[in-house]
């Protein structure tokens, strides 16, 4: 099962289709048909593609001081990479949120039943913080809040990116 | 009142001016983009089923955004509306992108622009209600 969603971004205003497909495994020399139907659907097939990965998941993957639920819906998690200057970093795609951020090397993971006691930053589930700040400077009076029914918790700056770019490309195959 | 969260103690993170902050997204590149950093968290911001990753790239509606002016969430601050990566894509290219997600990876993709060229059945199109929840009640063209 695969699904697609088309997202049109214009100005601070949006639009937002879900376009679901019923895939198919399908040999290369058959890949027409997605023109076609694309097509039929008014949508454009593009060479800007990337690979998308599943996203292992931690067993230990509530929020600290959360019970750990040990069922866990699989396959729900993909990322992608990214670079950020020279670092290489696995990005959770996340349709809930349009905001994009990283734990940083410096951040405190906290048990929030224990007193917001600081914990070791492994149990925090961020397989590798970035090392790099701001390029660009952080931005005054803004800020990063989220909690979630699930008790999860986070805080940070807003600022300019260093460099950053996808990874995981990928080249269509030769038709 | 007190806070039930904790307060930042660590100051903020740290920057370095004069070196390029634009972003690259595939072959499409943003001059300025802005991100978040985090510093404080209990593993949280993924509802609530933190991934072995290093962060989030938010592909939602602009009105999902968690950016506001205070830093202390239990007080009310306003939410702030920037541009996304999403939102500065959409003015690098057609303000589309899709996702292909499939248990086999080498037909999972990421797509901007446009839907990747993947072997389907059959697209259908379906319009998001306007109203789902709260913050989707924003106007649309």
């Amino acid at each position: 099962m695969a699904c697609f969603l088309s997202y049109g971004a214009l100005g601070s205003l949006a639009l937002l289709n879900v376009v679901i497909a019923a895939p198919f495994m399908e040999p290369q020399n058959q890949q027409g048909s997605a023109y076609l139907h694309a097509a039929n659907a008014g949508l454009a097939v593009t060479d800007n593609i990337f690979k998308v990965k599943k996203v292992q998941q931690s067993i230990a993957n509530s929020p600290v001081g959360v019970g750990n639920p040990r069922k866990r819906l699989h396959d729900s998690s993909y990322a992608t990479s990214i670079t950020v200057g020279s670092e290489v970093l696995d990005a959770g795609i996340d349709l809930m949120s349009s905001d994009t951020y990283f734990a940083h090397d410096y951040f405190k993971c906290v048990d929030w039943v224990n007193g917001w006691e600081s914990v070791d930053q492994s149990r925090c589930g961020y397989s590798q913080p970035i090392r790099a700040g701001f390029a660009g400077g952080s931005i005054d009076n803004q800020y990063l809040n989220y909690t979630d029914s699930f008790g999860g918790y986070l805080n940070g700056d807003m600022g300019y990116a260093e460099q950053v770019s996808s990874c995981y490309p990928w080249h269509r195959p030769a038709r | 009142m007190q806070s039930k969260f904790p307060r930042a103690t660590h100051g903020t993170v740290p920057h370095a001016d004069g070196r390029s902050y634009s972003v690259t997204v595939g072959n499409l590149t943003i001059p300025k983009q802005e991100i978040g950093l985090i510093y404080l968290t209990n593993g949280g911001g993924t509802g609530g089923n933190p991934f072995l990753t290093s962060g989030v790239l938010g592909l939602g509606l602009p009105q999902l955004s968690h950016v506001y002016t205070g830093r202390d969430p239990s007080i009310p601050g306003d939410k702030v509306s920037y541009a996304t990566v999403t939102q500065n894509l959409a003015k690098l290219t057609k303000p589309v992108f899709s996702l292909a997600l499939s248990r086999n990876e080498d037909r999972s993709f990421f797509a901007l622009g446009g839907v990747p060229p993947v072997a389907t059945g059959e697209y259908t199109t379906v319009p998001i209600q306007k109203v789902i929840k709260a913050q989707y009640a924003c106007p649309l063209l």
